[in-house]
Order: C-alpha cells, then sequence, then structure tokens
C-alpha cells in the first residue's frame, strides 16, 4: 500500500513563536493511501507541524509541496482548497451548535432558494453517523455530548467533505475500544480511496495496529522516519524521550531525611486511584507514566486544587484535608503546574509581582505592602533563580518559557514552600536552560525542601530521582529506587495492561 | 465533581435553558396577571402592553442577533434618536425620502461600527459605548437640540392606527420577529452569526469569515435600530434628538430573560419576545394593582437576576 | 553576570509609571496647550480650573472605584443609580431630623452593600458583571423613586451643604475628597497587599487561585469599594444641589466607565492604574470646559469624549500589540 505517489512534501520548516523555535527543519513526506503516524512527546511540536500544514499557522521558512506544486498558504480555507483537511485534538467544534450543523457547516444543503435545508441536513447527517454506527441525534446540541461523541463528531465531519490528505490529532485520546475499531475500519477504507493520512498518537500500540510510517518528532526536529514494520515499540520510545549523548544533568546526592508527606490511599473519582506514597525531606520523588495515567492529577490532589473524596494525606506530621489551593500552600506545598500560562503566571504583571504572589499569601504583610522588603526578595530571587530580563518590571508574557517557569519557581521560594510539586518542568525549554533549572532543584534540596517531580523525559526523571514511582490507569503500579531500573523495565509498568494485551493480540 | 472544572461548566453550559421553561413561566404569569386583576385580560390592556413594548420589541430582535454572535450594541438607542430627527427633518419634503433616508442612515452607522469593531479589535462594550455618545451627539447637532416638527399626521397616525381590533405595531413587531427568526434559522448567514457566537476560532478554522459576520451582524443592528426609530418616531410624532435613552438596556432586558447567552452562540428570538412580555406584563399588572409605578425597575432587577442566576444553577 | 546587574539596576531605577502612560499624558498635554490658546489663556486661570475641578468631582471620585472593577475584569452599571439612591437616603434622613452624620454614614453603607450585592450576585451566582450590575442599577433606581414618589428632597441643612459648596484654604471640599479618593485608590493598589491581588486577579483568575488568593474576596471588596465611591459622589452632588434627587444621572455612569478607559485600564483586566483614571477624567472635564469657555456647541460633547475613547483605546493596542 505503500506505492502511491507522494501528495504532501513539507522541507525544512521552522516555526518561530515569540521567544520558542517550536520546529526546526522539519521534513515529511506523505504519500497517497498511506497511513504516516506522526508520534512525539506533549510540547514536540506535532501540533504545530499540522496546522503549518492545514494553513492555519503560517511557517516561518521552508517549503510545502502538494502534489509536487510549491504551494503558500494564508489560512485554513487555502488548505481546504488543496484537500488537506484536519480533525484537531482540542475539538473544534461550535458548541451551542447542533451535531448535523457542525457536521456541514462549511457546505450547508441548502433549498433551491438558498436558504438552509434542515431536514435535508439532519438526514443527511443521520446517515454519515450511521455508517460510523453511533446513535448520536443529528438535532442534539454539541456541548450536551460526551466528549467522545464530540469526538465521532469531528470525524464524521472531516469525512463529510473529499480531501486528499486528512490529518486526524489524537483521535483515539477519547475513544473506546469499540469506537477505535469503527475509526480503524474507516481509515483502512479511505487507504483504499488513495487518502493520504497522518495520524498522531500516544498511544503507540496503534502505529504498529494501523501505521504503513511512522515520524517521531522531538524539541521541534525529526529526530526519525522509519516504515513501521521496520522499528519496534522500544526504539520508538527510546526516540521520543531519550536524548542526544553530551546532555547534561545535575544531581546531588544529599542526606535524605525525617518523612514530610504521606499520603494513603488518596482517591479522587475518576482522576487519582488508591494513591500511597511517601516523601522524605531532601528527596526528589519522581513520578512517571504516560500522558493520562494520573499523574498531573495526584499532583494537584495533594495541593488541594482537586477534592479528595478519599483516603488521607499527612503533612509535616498533620493530618491535613485541603479544601483549596490556599490550604495546601499554608502548608508549605507550592505547585509549579504544567499549564504554565493558564495557571502558572499572570503573564501581563511584572515579574516582580508574580514572584511577590508567593510572599502576599504567606501574609507576612496583613494589609500593606513593605516595598522596599518586597522588591528586595524578588531581585534577591530572581538573581537566584537566574531570569534573564531588562528589568524585573517586565511582564512575564514577554520572557521565553524558560524564564517564565524560573519565575513561576521563584514565587513559591518567596513563599518559602517546604515542598514542591513540579509538573513536567521542563518542558519546552531549551536546552541550557534545563540544566540551569536542574542546578537549582539540587540546591532546593540541599536547603532541606522536597520535590516530587513529574516528567515524560524518563532519562531526566531517571538521573534526578531518588525514588520513582510509576503510574498507569490513576494508579502507582512499581516503586523503583535510583539506579535500581532501566528506561525499559519503567516503561514496562508504565504501558497499561490492556494496551499491551492489544499489541500482542495485533 | 471539582469546584473548578464545576465551575469551567458554568462558562461553558451558561445559560442553556430547556426549551420548554421560559414558555411555561410565561404561561404563569399570564395566568397569575388574570388572577390577580380582572383588567388585565381585556383587549384594551394588550394593546397597552404591545404599545408600549413595540419599540423596545423590534429594538430587541436586532439586539438577540448582536448577543448571539458573542458581542453588544449600546449604540441603539442613541441611533433611534438619529433616525427620529432625520426622519422628522426629510419628511416635509418627502415621506419616502425621509423614510428610506433614516434607514440608510442607521445600516450606515450599524456598518461603521462593525467596521470599526473589526479594525480596531476594541471590546464591543467600549466601541458602541462611544458610538453612543457620537450618534447622540450627531442627532443633536442637526437637531440643535429641539425637538424637530414636521413629522406629517398621516405618519404620526400609524402608531394609533388599527386594523380589525389589533394596532398596527402589533402586526409589525410579529412580522419582525418572524423576519428576524427566518433569518436567524434559515439563512447561512444567520448560521454563520451563531457559529462565530459559538466559537469565533473553531468558525474561522472552518472556512467563515468572522469579520464579514460581524460587520453583517452590526448592519443589520442599525438597520433594526432604523424600524424601532419610525416606530417611535409615529410613537412621539416628533423628532427628538434627546430621546431613547436607555432603550438599549430596555433591549438587552428582554434577550437575556429570554435566555440569550451573553457569551454568544445560544438565543432565540422567538424567547426574546416572550422576555420582552414578561417584563411587559409584569411592569403592567403592578399598574393594573395601583402599585407605585417606582417598584417596576425593582421588580425588573430582581427579575433579570433570577432569570439569569437560575439558568446559571440549574447547568 | 550581565543578568545579574540588569536586574540590579532596574531595582535602583524603577521606571516611573506615567512613562508607560505616555499616549494618555501627550493628549493631555496637547489638550492643555490648546485649550490655553484657544481661550487666550482663561483655561488657566485659577478660577476656571478650580470650576471644572469642582464640577467633575463626583466623576471623578466614582471613576476611581470603577477602575478597581475594571481591573477586575468586570464593570460597574449601578454607580448612576448609587448615586441617585444614597441623595436621597442622605436627603430623607437629613430633612426628617437625624442630623448629618448618621445619615451620611447611612449613605456610606448603602453604597457600600449595593456593591457587595453585585459582587454576591457575579461570584456566587456566577451572573456576568454586566448583567448582575444592570439588575441592581434597576433596583437602586427604583429604590431611589419609590422614597418620595420620584418627587426631590429640599430643605436640606446648612451643614450638609458644605460637601458641595465649602472651601478649605480656597480648594472646594469636593475637590479635595476627590484627591482624596484617587490617593487612596492609588495607594491601594500600589501599595497594599489587596491591591497586588486586584491585579492578580484581573490578569489571570485561575493563576490567582492556584496561587492560594481568596478570589471571591477580592471581588466583593472591589464591588464594595466601587460602591462606596458612588455614594460619596452622591454625596456631594447632593450637597451641591442642595436636594436629593431621584433622578438617575446615566451619563455619570458612561462618564466613569469613559474616564476608566481613556486612562487606560484594559477591559481585559489587570493592566490599568488610577492615575490613568485620574487624567481621563480630567481629559474629559477639560473637553467640556474648553467647549463652555469657547461657547462650542454643548451637543457634540459626547460625541468628542467617544472619538477620544476609540482614539485612546486604538493606539493603546497598538501599544501593547507592538510590545
Amino acid at each position: 500500500m505503500n506505492n502511491g505517489k507522494t501528495i504532501l512534501e513539507m522541507e525544512r520548516i521552522t516555526k518561530e513563536f515569540p521567544g520558542v523555535k517550536a520546529l526546526k527543519n522539519v521534513d515529511l513526506k506523505v504519500r497517497a493511501g498511506e497511513v504516516h503516524c506522526l508520534v512525539g512527546e506533549n510540547g514536540a511540536g506535532k501540533s504545530t507541524l499540522i496546522k503549518i500544514m492545514t494553513g492555519a499557522h503560517s511557517k516561518s521558512s521552508g517549503q510545502i509541496r502538494v502534489n509536487g506544486i510549491p504551494v503558500e498558504m494564508n489560512g485554513p480555507q487555502d488548505g481546504k482548497k488543496l484537500g488537506i483537511r484536519a480533525i484537531y485534538q482540542e475539538l473544534d467544534l461550535l458548541p451551542t451548535l447542533t451535531v448535523a450543523e457542525n457536521i456541514f457547516v462549511e457546505d450547508i444543503p441548502k433549498t433551491k432558494l438558498g436558504l438552509v435545508n434542515w431536514s435535508k441536513m439532519n438526514l443527511k447527517a443521520q446517515e454519515l453517523l450511521r455508517t460510523f454506527g453511533v446513535q448520536i441525534e443529528p438535532k442534539a446540541l454539541v456541548k450536551d455530548l460526551t466528549v467522545a461523541e464530540q469526538q465521532i463528531v469531528t470525524i464524521v465531519k472531516a469525512l463529510s467533505q473529499d480531501s486528499k490528505i486528512l490529518i486526524m490529532d489524537e483521535p483515539s485520546a477519547v475513544l473506546t475500544g469499540s469506537e477505535l475499531e469503527r475509526l480503524f475500519g474507516i481509515i483502512r477504507e479511505l487507504q483504499k480511496q488513495g487518502v493520504g493520512i497522518i495520524y498522531i498518537t500516544h498511544r503507540l500500540v496503534e502505529v504498529f495496529e494501523i501505521g504503513d510510517t511512522v515520524t517521531v518528532l522531538r524539541d521541534g526536529e525529526n529526530i526519525a522516519t522509519a516504515k513501521v514494520e521496520d522499528v519496534t515499540m522500544e526504539q520508538l520510545i527510546t526516540w521520543m524521550v531519550g536524548r542526544e549523548l553530551g546532555e547534561q544533568f545535575y544531581k546531588e546526592t544529599v542526606d535524605i531525611g525525617d518523612i514530610v508527606l504521606e499520603a494513603k490511599n488518596l482517591t479522587v473519582t475518576g482522576q487519582v486511584k488508591n494513591v500511597s506514597l511517601q516523601l522524605h525531606e531532601g528527596e526528589i520523588l519522581g513520578i512517571a507514566g504516560l500522558v493520562g495515567a494520573g499523574r498531573t492529577e495526584l499532583l494537584k490532589s495533594i495541593f488541594g486544587q482537586y477534592q479528595v473524596d478519599s483516603g488521607s494525606l499527612v503533612v509535616f506530621g498533620e493530618e491535613c484535608h485541603f479544601t483549596s489551593p490556599r490550604d495546601g500552600i499554608a502548608k508549605g506545598l507550592g505547585l509549579v503546574p504544567e499549564d504554565r500560562k493558564n495557571e502558572g503566571a499572570v503573564l501581563c504583571r511584572s515579574i516582580e509581582e508574580n514572584i511577590s504572589l508567593g510572599v502576599l499569601v504567606k501574609r507576612k504583610f496583613k494589609f500593606l505592602v513593605h516595598f522596599p522588603k518586597l522588591f528586595q526578595k524578588a531581585v534577591e530571587l530572581a538573581n537566584y533563580v537566574a531570569i534573564r530580563c531588562h528589568s524585573l518590571k517586565q511582564e512575564v508574557g514577554t520572557l521565553s518559557g524558560g524564564n517564565q517557569q524560573k519565575t513561576v519557581l521563584a514565587k513559591w521560594l518567596a513563599s518559602e514552600s517546604k515542598i514542591l510539586l513540579l509538573d513536567e518542568p521542563t518542558r519546552g525549554i531549551d536546552v541550557g536552560s534545563k540544566l540551569e533549572f536542574y542546578k537549582l532543584m539540587a540546591e532546593m534540596v540541599r536547603a532541606k525542601k522536597s520535590i516530587i517531580l513529574v516528567s515524560s523525559e524518563l532519562p531526566e526523571l531517571m538521573a534526578l530521582s531518588d525514588r520513582i514511582l510509576v503510574m498507569s490507569n490513576s494508579q502507582v503500579r512499581k516503586e523503583f529506587l535510583a539506579g535500581e531500573a532501566t528506561q525499559e523495565e519503567i516503561l514496562e509498568y508504565a504501558i497499561p495492561q490492556e494496551l499491551k494485551e492489544s499489541v500482542r493480540a495485533s | 465533581m471539582f469546584k473548578e472544572q464545576a465551575q469551567m461548566k458554568d462558562k461553558v453550559r451558561f445559560s442553556s435553558s430547556s426549551s420548554m421553561l421560559l414558555p411555561l413561566v410565561f404561561i404563569i404569569v399570564v395566568i397569575a396577571c388574570a388572577a390577580v386583576s380582572p383588567m388585565f385580560f381585556t383587549a384594551e390592556n394588550f394593546r397597552n402592553i404591545i404599545v408600549g413594548s413595540a419599540t423596545f420589541g423590534i429594538l430587541a430582535c436586532g439586539m438577540t442577533v448582536v448577543l448571539v454572535s458573542g458581542e453588544i450594541d449600546l449604540s441603539v438607542g442613541s441611533q433611534i434618536a438619529l433616525t427620529s430627527v432625520v426622519m422628522a427633518t426629510l419628511a416635509p419634503k418627502s415621506l419616502t425620502l425621509a423614510i428610506i433616508g433614516s434607514l440608510f442612515v442607521s445600516l450606515c452607522i450599524g456598518l461603521i461600527n462593525g467596521i470599526l469593531l473589526t479594525k480596531t479589535k476594541m471590546p464591543s462594550f467600549v466601541l458602541t459605548l462611544s458610538t453612543m455618545g457620537i450618534v447622540r451627539s450627531l442627532a443633536l447637532v442637526i437637531a440643535n437640540g429641539q425637538p424637530v416638527y414636521g413629522v406629517p399626521r398621516s405618519f404620526a397616525n400609524l402608531s394609533n392606527a388599527v386594523v380589525g381590533n389589533v394596532p398596527l405595531v402589533a402586526y409589525a413587531m410579529i412580522v419582525m420577529y418572524l423576519l428576524t427568526w427566518f433569518f436567524l434559522k434559515y439563512t447561512t448567514l444567520g448560521r454563520s452569526i451563531y457559529a462565530v457566537g459559538s466559537n469565533s476560532e473553531s468558525a474561522r478554522l472552518s472556512g467563515i469569515n468572522v469579520n464579514r459576520v460581524k460587520i453583517a451582524t452590526y448592519a443589520i443592528s442599525g438597520f433594526v435600530a432604523g424600524l424601532a426609530g419610525l416606530f417611535y418616531t409615529s410613537y412621539v410624532t416628533l423628532g427628538l434628538p434627546d430621546g431613547a435613552v436607555d432603550y438599549e438596556t430596555q433591549a438587552i432586558t428582554a434577550a437575556i430573560i429570554g435566555g440569550t447567552s451573553f457569551f454568544g452562540g445560544e438565543g432565540k428570538v422567538f424567547n426574546t419576545f416572550l422576555g420582552l412580555f414578561i417584563v411587559g406584563m409584569v411592569k403592567n399588572i403592578l399598574n393594573l394593582m395601583g402599585v407605585s409605578p417606582f417598584v417596576q425597575p425593582i421588580a425588573i432587577g430582581v427579575l433579570i437576576i433570577i432569570a439569569v442566576g437560575v439558568r446559571t444553577r440549574k447547568s | 553576570m550581565n543578568k545579574t546587574s540588569d536586574v540590579q539596576k532596574a531595582s535602583r531605577s524603577p521606571i516611573p509609571k506615567f512613562l508607560a502612560e505616555n499616549s494618555r499624558l501627550t493628549v493631555f498635554l496637547i489638550l492643555l496647550i490648546v485649550s490655553t490658546v484657544l481661550s487666550k489663556g482663561i483655561f488657566l486661570s485659577p478660577a476656571n480650573i478650580h470650576n471644572m475641578l469642582r464640577q467633575y468631582a463626583g466623576i471623578g471620585i466614582m471613576a476611581v472605584g470603577q477602575t478597581v472593577v475594571i481591573l477586575l475584569a468586570g464593570v460597574d452599571l449601578a454607580q448612576g443609580s448609587m448615586i441617585a439612591l444614597v441623595s436621597m437616603v442622605v436627603a430623607y434622613l437629613n430633612v426628617n431630623g437625624y442630623g448629618i452624620v448618621l445619615p451620611l454614614i447611612v449613605g456610606l453603607l448603602v453604597g457600600a452593600l449595593g456593591g457587595l450585592t453585585s459582587g454576591m450576585i457575579i461570584t456566587k451566582g456566577k451572573v456576568p458583571p454586566f448583567i448582575a450590575t444592570l439588575a441592581v442599577a434597576n433596583i437602586c433606581k427604583g429604590l431611589a423613586t419609590l422614597i418620595t414618589q420620584s418627587r426631590p428632597i429640599y430643605g436640606l441643612s446648612k451643614e450638609l451643604l458644605v460637601f458641595g459648596r465649602g472651601t478649605i484654604g480656597g480648594i472646594g471640599i469636593q475637590v479635595l475628597v476627590w484627591v482624596n479618593v484617587a490617593l487612596l485608590g492609588i495607594f491601594i493598589l500600589t501599595r497594599t497587599v489587596y491591591g497586588r491581588e486586584v491585579y492578580a486577579v484581573g490578569g489571570n483568575e485561575r493563576t490567582a487561585h492556584l496561587s492560594g488568593i481568596n478570589v471571591q474576596r477580592i471581588k466583593l471588596i472591589g464591588y464594595a469599594f466601587s460602591g462606596i465611591c458612588a455614594a460619596l459622589a452622591g454625596i456631594m452632588i447632593t450637597s451641591k444641589m442642595d436636594m436629593g434627587g431621584p433622578y438617575v444621572n446615566l451619563n455619570d455612569n458612561v462618564q466613569s466607565i469613559a474616564s476608566v478607559v481613556i486612562g487606560g485600564t484594559s477591559f481585559a483586566g489587570g493592566r490599568g492604574s488610577v492615575t490613568g483614571t485620574v487624567l481621563g477624567t480630567l481629559i474629559i472635564a477639560m473637553i467640556n470646559n474648553l467647549m463652555n469657555l469657547m461657547l462650542i456647541n454643548p451637543y457634540i460633547q459626547q460625541g468628542i469624549i467617544g472619538i477620544i475613547i476609540i482614539t485612546t483605546v486604538t493606539l493603546n493596542q497598538r501599544r501593547t500589540v507592538s510590545k
């Protein structure tokens, strides 16, 4: 099936956002009738790449050729004219409109008078939905559907139009087994019709089930492109999470002290299942797992952002029931969230103000701010974490990702947090900043702080952690001591059981 | 489940009222009013309610369209004043010219609103607050701050005209609502307005020209304000440059009591109609019961809080 | 090394705040010069400036409260009606023999209560600020007219008139109140914990919540402050007019919002200052004053304010985008 001619070629595509290079000289070729899988960790540049493919983003440099002819796309309409369509990950739907309208929004069926033909639209929608084998009412509002149903609507929407290239951005993330089977059936059907399919997924087993070719992106670069039959899953994972030699980590040995935080059977319905863990003074506890394993949710429930349904949490020897982040912070916790822009920093305010939030929350100043003191503290911490900026009055939104992250960290240092919860702290940060960040972590544990680190980069996690907990399906599967486990062993526990079975079956 | 997620959901699902709730409330209000006062259920009284809310009612059609697109238009009250001045100024020359001229002026103002909105990327609240002042000034300058006499008696009589015991304005209002309903439901532009209000980025990715839709929305709002202005002129029989103050909030009130979402993408003009009459009937029954007219705004305020609050709670 | 010195340099010489508000300052200065030249210097006469400030003190006071609310990504449409309500409450209590202290206290309490009501509807009921304050505006309007069936209240005691007519050292008391409220606003926003929290909540509510800020409390206080400012303005206006006026002046509310917006506070929240708002009020006041002096048709006043809003906001956005 790989004999089709090349219909899409992307050559040396580079995309720069203010402060970040999201893509660096990426090459990609898609042939007719091919399923080309695109894999990589979050932030590797997959979404940016497909947005450039469809014309939703403009590229900074590089060339795109469709059927051998160079094209310039200035908007999603241009991509559509060329037959390139995408089913986006963030469910690009109109929530307050009906299912049928969403499917046909680009080409509404009309009567002879040019009016919206509702009966025809609903009927056609019903037919399309039926081919997918699902029971969704065409007249239902999209916002009233489940996430899986919404995903199906986006797929049906893309299928309702003729396309030469169909991009699917993690369609399987929310689909159940039978729905997924159905999707694969449709993909195979489209293959026969000569449609080139780009399939993005986090579930690597799917690569082997449906893919012909696979491309691995990491840090905005094309690490490898290979035929699926020539690679193993371990090979793929190494490409995804591995690092080039010469990249450095930084870790100091410090004395591990007493238990500072202990969770017993922590449960948050649907998010965290029966998690027990202990964190000691001066320890870095790593949490490994695939995307969706419940790592972020675990941190948020320890922090007080999510309400714990059952189980107990003991912090510094005291039983705690946090009802809001404020309670967690009061107990000496600090969370550096994964979503830096929406949860970590106030982008439209200055570095100094962001750092000072950590001081204010401690209520050292009841009403008045002692400005010189506050500013001095911010300067001290900004120097300590080495934020690169013109001035502390600079808005955080104008900083690079690494410096934004340092600002968030400085906020928790300002609040004198004893326990830091770091959620993918080095994602989307350049290599130099990463090393600085590791050194900061080492200094913090030397200062008798404790860290829980969530990271998708296994080498990083293995190099920095004193212990590693492996999570999958919202549960802790296994605990390893530092140096005890190899990447392969960790992955063995990180990949959910069902997935392993399904790969064996296929 | 989680407080925050619930909050997010509230925002997304804001005002997703079930379709039966509002008609039910409407019927309850009618029955309650009829029970309270024997004078309520009379043709005369209904005529009063209809004639009293005709101008707001027509204005509320346009406002619903703007709110559905996710924006707001605070300049419509001023536009009514300008229309009435243009109308009264031109009428002595030619009535036809006056009608066409005043509608043309309000259409242009709507267009300018839309163009400014898309070009400057200002929040629509701030922009239309500004044009509200500009249009009002324009009306005052043209009329030199004085009422303009010159509306022919034939035109002024229209507001009192009765066809088959039903006031003419009632027919006009019903036609307006049917037209708006038809426009929003059956035309591509109407559906695009919903799409843009629902999620403008998704709409853009689906190939909808968001800016063009926004400009069209404001043009419609302007044109409808012009029509409302014609009724207003006929009703007050003058060109009033300082008239129709605060009419925009009356129109917004009808729309939001009718369940139109402030976040766009949701709203039915039929429900705006019900909202309009719920407000009208509440005011009317308070009158009939001999309650001080000054209680009316309090009642409307409470009504707004309950209507919007209940809807948010429900979802 | 380099970055360290950068940071320290910044700490030694913090950039003056008004430099960031260049476009407004420019508009202000241009207006100042134009007004002076066109009025052949009359504009700059102390009597004229004093008059202008007295006239706009009420708007200026309201605008300080409105700034806090808009910084919180909200808006307060109830200020105009609050003025009427407070005016009536104060006048009613005064003429019915409750002296002046009690009416003033009750007036301010009414303002605070009205603001708190808006705040509760917004935070607890999850109602958009526009709708919530519109509803509260309706209620205040109704209550204001209900007290005397919409008749003005005359015959206030002489002591009460001091606020609108009295002077201290030649300066009108309402001007002094405006100055003090503005200074208080600047102080609160730049020197208190609460001020820092306002900017954080307005800038990113989620991050603020996750940084341990009690978002609901911050909003409630903000709306209450706005209500109190409106109440103060109501007291000044009552005293100046020597009567309790039940009529809602919608234009006051619009001018209060216009001052804030011209003053460069972002409608999206999180960016802006009271200093800017004061400049905004002064710009509006100068335009009005100039037109009076020049005997220019007063009808174009609202239009000019509209044009200035559009111009300054657009300029402001260009600046932010280019950054």
